[in-house]
């Protein structure tokens, strides 16, 4: 079959605004439900009023964690900014500053080193521990 | 398609009116509201995936967020008003975590044999192809053609369900009505011409 030529539709190449309107119409271009589509979405309405309740967050019991949070990272903060006033102002925080010299505002004497390395040393110590443990299951 | 203006009316009330029961626990009360709208928000969905069993599932989920939301409709516009709005919305999400297939003009252009394209261009191949290729505008100018032609052309209501100003739709409008123009009339001359040189010396004499 061959297009009709003498057709106006064939022979503009231009789209009548009516035309493109026609096109798009609503009535011209709609389908039908089908036939179940009410009961199928009623049946997940359903399945979902059926559902409990989704829990809500435990904000309660939450704040007291929330509030240490708040406190611990007040008190590093706090921590952090003494130090750097006790630092002394005249010397300008260098990348080269010497193990030493940083430690010096919290190490005081040889005990304080001992006991930092003994704390380092459960820690690791309990990591390994940890680490064996999940590895022999 | 949307039902007609003055039943519209009617039905607003009973909405509300069906909309409370529903917020109040009887979830039943619900099918009333999914009878009356299923057909719009079918037909909404199809025209943006043309696709029937993904535009049946766009539209359950759009109820089923309608049913869930029902509680955040406080009637300050028409019922369906907020129903089309969540559903386009959804639907334009939809299509943005998996597109339609489209089908670009450009594509139908070069047709494998041109005698078979050009006859079988008749009005409803060359309307679907129409529809389809509205699917392969930017998303801003696609969504304004579709809404304004499925509210039966009425710019407002289009502008109300993309809660956008109606003059924001109508320049919208204009310009992806001149783009998809452009593109199909371009497709359009390529189909004719190759229609023309199909035809034998005979044909063309005898027209």
């Amino acid at each position: 079959m061959k297009p009709n030529l003498t057709s106006p539709r064939f022979n503009s190449p231009e789209l009548p605004e009516a035309e493109f309107d026609c096109a798009l119409a609503t009535d011209r271009d709609a389908i039908l439900p089908s036939s179940g589509f009410a009961d199928s979405v009623m049946a997940a309405v359903s399945h979902e009023a059926s559902m409990p309740p989704p829990i809500a967050f435990p904000l309660r019991r939450a704040l007291p964690g929330f509030a240490a949070v708040v406190v611990a990272l007040g008190v590093l903060i706090a921590a952090i900014v003494g130090l750097l006033r006790s630092a002394p102002a005249q010397h300008p925080v260098s990348f080269s500053m010497s193990l030493q010299t940083m430690a010096a505002p919290i190490l005081h004497d040889a005990s304080d080193v001992l006991w930092l390395a003994l704390s380092l040393a459960v820690s690791v110590g309990s990591l390994l521990f940890c680490r064996r443990l999940i590895s022999t299951r | 398609m949307p039902p007609q203006p003055e039943a519209h009316c009617v039905d607003a009330a009973s909405d509300e009116a069906i909309v409370a029961r529903v917020v109040a626990g009887d979830t039943m009360a619900f099918e009333a509201i999914v009878r009356r709208w299923q057909s719009p928000l079918v037909n909404l969905a199809w025209r943006f995936c043309r696709d029937r069993a993904r535009a049946e599932e766009m539209a359950q989920e759009a109820f089923l967020r309608a049913w869930r939301n029902l509680a955040q409709f406080r009637g300050d516009s028409a019922f369906s008003t907020w129903l089309f709005a969540l559903a386009a919305n959804l639907y334009r999400t939809e299509l943005r975590r998996i597109p339609a297939t489209m089908q670009s003009l450009d594509e139908i252009a070069e047709p494998e044999d041109p005698i078979v394209a050009g006859a079988a261009l008749d009005q409803s191949s060359r309307d679907e192809s129409l529809r389809r290729a509205v699917l392969s505008l930017p998303v801003k100018y696609r969504d304004a053609i579709l809404l304004f032609y499925f509210h039966e052309q009425d710019v407002p209501a289009a502008a109300r369900t993309l809660r956008i100003p109606d003059g924001t739709v109508k320049a919208r409008l204009f310009r992806g009505r001149e783009l998809l123009r452009k593109k199909f009339s371009r497709a359009r001359r390529a189909t004719t011409f190759a229609g023309v040189a199909a035809q034998t010396p005979k044909e063309v004499q005898s027209r």
